[in-house]
């Protein structure tokens, strides 16, 4: 028996609703069938008939091309070698026995980036410290011109109270202003009685 | 270098190791595609553009994770554009409530003969005033010439959910497209 026959004049009006008039648009397996029907049945024909016109009328929608601005920016933003990273590749492409191969050579690359990239640090934190401005410097070479004087010269400068300062350590002369360290006769009395 | 037999999925391993010409052949044999997709989703042109734009950063993002065999590049592309169409379909209701599909009088005017780029609008105007789902499935199976598996599949509904969609969405459209039917048909 013909499998055409198996196909239900219910079907086959679902088949022209759904997909239209052309039998090619159908699914594979119930073109034959529905051919069949439609070659048989006069009242499937006009069921077509009518299909067909719908399909006449959405065939005359607007035909909407790519402009060529489109698709220069879709290409511009595609993917190029430099910026796809090689083991990201070997894992997307590779067999899984090979991926691992993949992961122990990005490992190397970065074992070898490391000294470069804390090279670049060293570099970069170089430049960045700040230099000394003009200003401090001048001072700097001021300072060390101003010690070549006599020291008594710096003594006589009016902020410079020499005679007020009293050396605390290694000084013995009275008349400079120092500390008489020598001990007294009631101190040693004094020490005397504590040793005694 | 690829060449024109490649299949899809094949230049999409070569697009995502970089190669530049296979990603050229991916944009020239889909984009005329996705773009008709997207206008008749969308109901515009430059909402076309940008959506078909966006569907391919998506593929160039994919492709270097691409695995040959784990599926078909053009359902796959499909499915990203329809989630790329619907996102857009879903900003625009939210930002402009207002901003409905316009619905076109198809009655010709009495004094002329309709011109083929009014015919032509009017049927888009139908198209587009179509619910999203019906109009998905019509734009897949009848423009694109997705068989119904595969349209389907990138719905992500059932074969018999697609033939319902198909069939209440040409019924709709050929109530819509009525009054245009006797100008086609060359009567008065």
């Amino acid at each position: 028996m013909n499998e055409a026959w198996h196909m239900s004049l219910t079907r086959l009006r679902a088949l022209l609703d759904a997909y239209g008039a052309d039998p090619d648009r159908w699914p594979p397996e119930e073109r034959d069938a529905g051919r069949a029907l439609l070659a048989r049945l006069p009242q499937a024909q006009r069921w077509q008939d009518a299909s067909a016109q719908l399909d006449a009328l959405l065939d005359r929608a607007p035909v909407v091309i790519a402009s060529p601005a489109l698709v220069e920016r879709v290409l511009a933003a595609a993917p190029q070698r430099a910026n796809v990273g090689h083991a990201i590749r070997s894992a997307s492409t590779a067999p899984p026995g090979r991926r691992f191969a993949g992961r122990a050579r990005a490992w190397r690359y970065v074992a070898a980036a490391l000294p470069l990239a804390a090279a670049a640090v060293l570099v970069l934190w170089l430049w960045a410290k700040p230099p000394p401005t003009p200003e401090r410097a001048a001072i700097s070479i001021a300072n060390l011109g101003t010690y070549t004087a006599p020291t008594d010269v710096l003594l006589a400068l009016p902020s410079v109270e020499a005679l007020d300062t009293v050396p605390s350590f290694g000084c013995a002369n009275n008349g400079l202003g120092c500390l008489d360290l020598a001990p007294s006769d009631s101190h040693s009395a004094l020490n005397g009685e504590m040793y005694a | 270098m690829p060449c024109a037999g490649d299949t899809d999925e094949a230049l999409m391993v070569r697009a995502g190791n970089g190669d530049r010409a296979a990603c050229q052949l991916l944009v020239e044999r889909h984009i005329t595609r996705l773009v008709s997709f997207a206008h008749r989703t969308l109901g515009n042109r430059s909402d076309a553009e940008d959506a078909v734009q966006e569907v391919f950063l998506r593929v160039w993002a994919t492709a270097p994770r691409w695995k040959v065999g784990t599926a078909r590049f053009t359902t796959w592309l499909y499915s990203v554009a329809m989630n790329v169409c619907l996102d857009r379909i879903a900003k625009k209701r939210e930002t402009c409530a207002d901003d409905l599909p316009e619905v076109v009088d198809p009655r010709p005017e009495p004094s002329a003969a309709v011109h083929d780029a009014q015919v032509a609008n009017h049927v888009s105007a139908a198209l587009t005033a179509l619910p999203e789902t019906q109009r998905i499935a019509v734009t897949l199976c009848y423009y694109q010439g997705l068989r119904n598996i595969e349209a389907a599949e990138v719905m992500g509904v059932s074969v018999e959910a697609i033939e319902s969609l198909l069939a209440r969405g040409r019924r709709t459209l050929r109530a819509r497209l009525r009054t245009l039917l006797p100008e086609l048909l060359g009567e008065d």
